[in-house]
């Protein structure tokens, strides 16, 4: 089964750099097959309708739905991705910290 | 910023563009600051209901804090029923961060701003309300990052073309919050609101206290919660409307005539006296008055209670209960003490203008300040001066004045002043009895009587009767009724004795006139007498002529007859 994670930043801000690859590299530090998470990246300058349907707070934020079915939030630009990857895992599982 | 004067987008609160100049700055930031229930979100509420009845503006509504469904919820009571705009100009947002998010590592706002920008397109609003913005930027780290977001937040009003309200809680009162950081970056307005519990009343205030590129007073504007919202106790810059020269009766024409005609239309007049004076009495009379002519009263009666107050004035000859019936009187009943007086005052004003009254009145108006702060209580006062000014409502206020208290103090000085005409109601002990009394102390625009009356109040009615002075003390009660009985005795002896002369006079006329028919008659009867005298006179010598000249005749006589006649 594939988790979605959906990355929201605002157009090509450093943040925003930094957050996709912290993200890969939590992506990676779980351990989990590949093909368990597949990164959404939406940029809400091009896309506002995608952050209102989202009702989106702070960029960049992470949503990832987990099995218990809630989404679960993560704002920030993940300095470490060791934490974000501990974290993903336990959401996916249904069990968030 | 230029030189230039600044664009405002008016709030369609009048009292607020007044006070701001005609509005908040368009497409600029302004901040609401206040403690918890200080009313930032109903301001704002109230801002966005009076867009949208103003011109049809939406506001798009971001709800950080409380859900949307309470916001509404708490908006009810007041008039301006957001729930009916929700969906229409209201366009609320929940956007309540889950207690479960993570934060981890730096962030900013934009996503939020995206969020706005895609709704504001969407409904065509011009006005954005963040509520409760300082629990998102409290996530960010540094004071600097929250200027800098703030700083974002305006540059991106201004690119989008919308105009912002946030509200904060402000840690301390008047102080700016730190969650803001130094609003000196991207803020224009900042308007803080205050509120603090006093024994007896809720004080609450508006005080500007930035407005970049405009002139403002910080000074602090008293508020209370109206069905409107928040409304200032005191109209900023005041330009009541010209006084009327119309008069209203008061419901005692003799009254009416001391005033110069009646109450002037718009005024508030003061009745104050000791407990049993009659300032009920005179406040219904006034009330049942204005009903009867096809106005609209308001009377509040706050000792008594309405039942009450229809029975005791029915002893007077005075009807509230049909008046009540007919829908023209609408009288309530208010529990001083138990409510600060912006609560009374609210209620007041509430039922003013649901009634659509043209005249007022509170029995007495002291309950507005008992228990309550004195100054809040003088305020509320005053509003309803102004309330019944811009109206065109005429207003009376009674106030309790206890025996020995400092007429220079308290209740009665504060609405003397205020007040446009003072009546005083009053007692005057005399011969062991107790009359009411009537003086006009002040009646602004009228020339009035500035003679006391006696105030009679009967099972048939009220009115005022003259008095009179006796060794330069005035008369009233038994007194009084004395002098007018020796005045009527005086009167109908004086009445007696000319009556006597009269008919004396017409007996001496008829007997005159009687004497001179008599005399017609009596002379009529001797010419009469005469005529028939002097007529068998002369009978009688013609009969002896004849006789004469028979008998000469049958003696055939030659004597002629005049000898024969000369023996005889």
């Amino acid at each position: 089964m594939t988790a979605v994670v959906t990355l929201y930043v605002a157009g090509g801000a450093p943040r925003s750099a930094a957050a996709l690859r912290n993200l890969t590299a939590a992506i990676a530090a779980t351990g989990r097959p590949e093909g368990t998470f597949r990164v959404e990246l939406i940029d809400v300058l091009r896309e506002p309708a995608r952050a209102l349907e989202a009702g989106l707070l702070a960029t960049p934020s992470l949503a990832l739905t987990g099995a218990n079915g809630r989404r679960r939030w993560f704002v920030g630009d993940f300095a470490q991705p060791e934490v974000l990857a501990g974290w993903l895992a336990d959401v996916l599982d249904g069990d968030p910290p | 910023m230029t030189g230039t004067a600044i664009s405002r987008l008016p709030t369609g609160i009048a009292w607020l563009d007044r006070l701001t100049h005609g509005g908040i700055p368009a497409r600029r930031l302004t901040v609401l600051l206040g403690q918890a229930g200080a009313g930032k979100t109903l301001l704002s509420c109230q801002i966005a209901a009076a867009r949208a009845r103003l011109a049809g503006g939406g506001t798009v509504f971001a709800a950080l804090e409380e859900p949307p469904a309470d916001i509404i919820r708490n908006a009810a009571g007041f008039a301006w029923d957001l729930a009916s705009l929700d969906g229409r100009q209201f366009h609320a947002l929940d956007l309540r961060p889950d207690p479960d998010m993570v934060f981890a590592g730096d962030f900013d706002l934009r996503g939020m701003l995206a969020t706005l920008s895609a709704k504001a397109r969407q409904t065509g609003a011009e006005l954005v309300v963040l509520d409760g913005l300082d629990t998102v930027l409290g996530w960010l780290a540094s004071p600097a990052r929250r200027s800098a977001e703030l700083a974002r937040i305006g540059r991106w009003l201004e690119e989008e073309g919308l105009t912002a309200i946030v509200t904060a809680k402000a840690e301390r009162q008047g102080g700016p919050v730190d969650a803001l950081g130094p609003l000196e970056f991207g803020v224009s307005l900042v308007v803080a609101l205050e509120r603090r519990e006093e024994s007896g009343g809720t004080l609450r205030a508006l005080r500007i206290t930035k407005y970049r590129g405009s002139p403002h007073s910080s000074s602090a504007h008293a508020l209370f919660f109206s069905r409107h919202g928040l409304e200032p106790l005191i109209w900023p810059g005041g330009d009541a409307p010209p006084a009327s020269r119309e008069r209203v009766g008061s419901g005692m024409p003799r009254l009416d005539a001391l005033l110069g005609g009646g109450y002037l239309r718009g005024s508030t007049a003061l009745l104050s006296g000791p407990p049993g004076t009659g300032k009920s009495t005179l406040g219904a009379l006034f009330a049942a008055s204005v009903c009867a002519a096809g106005g609209r009263a308001v009377h509040v009666a706050f000792d008594e209670g309405p039942e009450q107050a229809i029975r005791n004035m029915r002893s007077v000859g005075i009807d509230l209960d049909g008046h009540r019936a007919s829908g023209a009187l609408r009288l309530i009943g208010l529990q001083p003490g138990r409510d600060g007086p912006e609560q009374l005052l609210s209620e007041i004003l509430a039922a003013v203008e649901t009634q659509k009254a043209t005249a007022l009145v509170v029995d007495p108006v002291s309950s507005l300040m008992r228990g309550g702060v004195a100054d809040l209580g003088q305020s509320a006062i005053r509003r309803l001066v102004e309330e019944a000014r811009a109206r065109g409502m005429t207003a009376l206020l009674t106030s309790l004045v206890e025996v020995g208290d400092d007429p220079s103090t308290g209740t009665l000085s504060a609405v003397s002043t205020i007040a446009d005409a003072w009546i005083a109601l009053g007692y005057t002990e005399r011969g062991g009895e107790r009359n009411r009394t009537l003086s006009i102390i002040k009646a602004r625009g009228s020339a009035h009587s500035n003679q006391t009356r006696e105030f009679i109040m009967s099972g048939e009615g009220c009115t005022l009767a003259d008095v009179y002075t006796a060794g330069g003390s005035v008369l009233l009660g038994t007194a009084r009724m004395e002098r007018e009985a020796e005045e009527r005795r005086r009167e109908a002896l004086a009445s007696l004795d000319h009556q006597r002369r009269l008919r004396e006079l017409q007996t001496q006329l008829a007997e005159a006139e009687m004497h001179q028919r008599r005399s017609a008659l009596q002379f009529e009867a001797a010419q009469a007498e005469l005529a028939l005298l002097e007529a068998a006179e002369a009978g009688r010598r013609t009969d002896q002529a004849e006789r004469l000249a028979r008998t000469a005749a049958s003696r055939s006589a030659d004597v002629p007859v005049e000898e024969a006649g000369a023996p005889a």
